[in-house]
């Protein structure tokens, strides 16, 4: 804290100088309000992360206006190993209880009839069983497997931010849904209001993302990550390209020429949510 | 843990919470150097703001900033392990198993990416995973487990909804009990079949009365980095000629 406080009564008295009473200033102030308003925050933030390891802070060159983040999960490649949300839970401190995920993956059957059985034991961390065990109770044979990676679909036209009554999740210009933890007070409309199931309430004890508990938690692109110049760790530790993260700003990138030419979907698109994830391989899924 | 927490708690707290200040001031000359001081303090964030997150309000870009400010627990790249492990990432870059970033199975190694000495030479490294050198020591003490063969059934399990063109086995018939290790390479992924027994097995001794650790009587001695061990051991790999009942090299692959 002594660091940003230094920070701040310097910014603050460059700003204001010669105001009387400044020096009771440090006192008065609630402590997270004095680091809340300083000018040199993020990179206080920043020398923190620095201080505790070496890998580059929040790059501060890094502009949210020039990128625009999207994500492709490519169903017909992924093999269902789970490598995803294990790396998921290690990168973002996902709570280990499986009930709890960022991301998870399922397994969908059509069954001959038509039904579709999903499945996703343990959010599928440890992998899947050689055949559900809910097909052979059922009966039923498979006429068609794959696995479906989920994650925040990141929407354009978010239902969750709206509907949150403190401000508390938000969209970045780049394109990303992100939550305040400090200023989620954790009453949950937004884990109702996502159409995708994408929001959860952190549990206490154990791992916590940001340490906090009863607050909502989701996907976040690893923005960490992304704003370092790193592919999100799900990105990077899939073993077939079936998740890749793009820039839309990029013409050429790969995944921004991919979702152009269309030859992808996105879930539930009569909600009109205006996802950022696309899909390869689930036409008419409901998802 | 604690250590994310606080940095998100410094970057995202806000101006006006928990309680407001200006509730306690007793001094007057207090109030006035406050209302300016957050004043200034607005200004100055909404420089910041017109930068970066200008359409959102402050709280929210310092988030934004306090996320991203967070340290990445994963490498970026397995090109990252190149300059100290040359011989796996050799081996790995020249194989399929390209496809597998090295921290898929070795977990998440950032900090012992950025923490770990710098070996002197490939050999030095070599020597000291052999066993035959003393390891250098880790500054920050990050211990790297090498994973078992657990770790190979998660991909290539043959289970419903697998991709049809991605390679997978079943345990239960592909060289059953014997370790995927014992076989494969890890980083090349690459398995040498176990020769099929030429010779009957019955009224035989030990296979180790005839194999030996070198060639006795024109037998073939068992090849470096085998065990001296127990028939049932042998017979996990090498099935004899002709030996359909039990799962073996000539079943395997048939789909
Ligand atoms: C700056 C040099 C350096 C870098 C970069 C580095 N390592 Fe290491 N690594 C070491 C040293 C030194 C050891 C300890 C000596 C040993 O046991 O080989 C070690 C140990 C290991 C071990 C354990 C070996 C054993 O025998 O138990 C694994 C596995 C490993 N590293 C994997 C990786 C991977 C994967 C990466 C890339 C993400 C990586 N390392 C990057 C230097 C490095
Ligand atoms: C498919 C999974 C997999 C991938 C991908 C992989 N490794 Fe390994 N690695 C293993 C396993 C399993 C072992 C343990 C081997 C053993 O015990 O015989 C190991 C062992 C090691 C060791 C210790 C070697 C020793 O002799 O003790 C190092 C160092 C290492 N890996 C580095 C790397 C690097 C660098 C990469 C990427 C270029 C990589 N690995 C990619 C699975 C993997
Ligand atoms: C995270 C998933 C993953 C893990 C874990 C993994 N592999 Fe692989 N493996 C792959 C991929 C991807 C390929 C390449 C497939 C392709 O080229 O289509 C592959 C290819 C292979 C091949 C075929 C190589 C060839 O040239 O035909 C073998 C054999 C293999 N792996 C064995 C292993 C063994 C043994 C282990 C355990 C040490 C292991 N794999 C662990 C993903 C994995
Ligand atoms: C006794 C040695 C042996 C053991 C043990 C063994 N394999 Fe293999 N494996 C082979 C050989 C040899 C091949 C080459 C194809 C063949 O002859 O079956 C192979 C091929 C493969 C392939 C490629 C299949 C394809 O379609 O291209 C995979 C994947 C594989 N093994 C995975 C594993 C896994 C996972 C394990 C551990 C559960 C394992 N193997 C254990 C010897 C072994
Ligand atoms: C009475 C001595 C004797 C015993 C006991 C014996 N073998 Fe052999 N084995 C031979 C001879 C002789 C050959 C053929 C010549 C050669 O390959 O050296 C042979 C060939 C083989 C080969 C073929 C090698 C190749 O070139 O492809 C394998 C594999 C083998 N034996 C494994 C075993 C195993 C496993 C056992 C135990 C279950 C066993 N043998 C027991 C004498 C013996
Ligand atoms: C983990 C599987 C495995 C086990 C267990 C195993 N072998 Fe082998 N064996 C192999 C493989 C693979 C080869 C061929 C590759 C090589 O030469 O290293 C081989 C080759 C051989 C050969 C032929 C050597 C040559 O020069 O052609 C003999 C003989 C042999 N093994 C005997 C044995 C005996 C005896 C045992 C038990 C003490 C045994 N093996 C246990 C996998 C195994």
């Amino acid at each position: 804290m002594s660091v940003s406080r230094r920070r701040f009564l310097g910014t603050g008295l460059a700003a204001c100088a010669g105001v009387a009473g400044a020096y009771a200033l440090t006192s008065l102030l609630p402590t997270g309000a004095v680091g809340a308003a300083a000018a040199g925050d993020a990179a206080a933030a920043g020398d923190a992360a620095a201080a505790t390891s070496p890998t580059p802070s929040a790059a501060p060159t890094y502009d949210p206006h020039a990128h625009s983040w999207a994500f492709l999960v490519n169903t017909t490649r992924c093999i269902g190993c789970g490598r995803c949300v294990d790396a998921c839970k290690n990168e973002n401190n996902v709570p280990d209880d499986p009930e709890y995920n960022r991301t998870w993956v399922e397994l969908h059957v059509v069954e001959n009839d038509g039904t579709v059985l999903v499945t996703s034991p343990d959010g599928g961390i440890h992998g899947f069983p050689p055949e559900p065990p809910e097909l052979a109770a059922s009966g039923a044979t498979a006429s068609q497997a794959y696995f479906v990676p989920r994650l925040c679909m990141q929407c354009d036209n978010p239902p969750c931010t709206s509907v949150c009554p403190v401000s508390a999740t938000y969209k970045t210009p780049d394109g990303v849904v992100l939550v305040d933890q400090e200023r989620c007070i954790g009453c949950g409309y937004c884990v109702l209001a996502c159409p995708y199931g994408a929001r959860y309430i952190v549990p206490s004890g154990g791992r916590m993302p940001t340490g906090q508990p009863g607050v909502v938690d989701k996907c976040t692109f690893c923005y960490h990550r992304i704003t370092k110049g790193m592919r999100p760790a799900c990105v990077e530790v899939c073993p077939v390209e079936a998740r890749l993260i793009g820039d839309l700003d990029d013409p050429t990138d790969p995944v921004a020429v991919a979702i152009r030419t269309g030859r992808t979907s996105v879930m539930k698109p009569e909600l009109g949510t205006k996802p950022r994830v696309h899909y390869v391989g689930i036409e008419g899924e409901v998802g | 843990m604690s250590r994310i927490r606080s940095i998100l708690h410094r970057a995202g707290a806000r101006i006006g919470r928990p309680s407001s200040p200006l509730g306690s001031v007793k001094y007057a000359g207090v109030a006035i150097g406050l209302a300016i001081l957050l004043v200034a303090a607005l200004a100055v964030g909404a420089v910041a703001a017109a930068t970066f997150y200008d359409q959102y309000g402050a709280h929210q870009e310092r988030n934004a900033q306090a996320w991203a400010a967070l340290t990445p627990q994963y490498a970026a790249a397995s090109s990252e392990c190149a300059q100290c492990h040359a011989t796996e990432y050799g081996k790995w870059a020249g194989s399929r198993h390209i496809a597998v970033s090295c921290q898929t199975c070795h977990g998440p190694l950032a900090e012992h990416v950025a923490t770990a000495p710098v070996p002197e030479s490939a050999a030095a490294i070599d020597a000291a995973e052999a066993g035959a050198a003393p390891a250098p020591s880790l500054a920050a003490g990050v211990a790297v487990v090498p994973p078992t063969d657990a770790l190979c059934t998660v991909c290539h399990q043959k289970i419903l909804g697998r991709p049809a063109d991605f390679p997978q086995v079943d345990r239960a018939i592909h060289y059953a009990g014997t370790s995927c290790l014992q076989c494969h390479d890890v980083h090349t992924a690459i398995a040498v079949p176990p020769p099929i027994i030429t010779h009957s097995l019955v009224n035989v001794p030990e296979c180790t009365a005839c194999h030996g650790t070198t060639a006795t009587n024109g037998v073939k001695a068992m090849p470096a980095g085998h065990q001296p061990s127990v028939d049932a051991i042998c017979l996990s790999c090498h099935k004899p000629k002709g030996d359909v009942s039990s799962p073996g090299p000539i079943q395997t692959q048939v789909p």
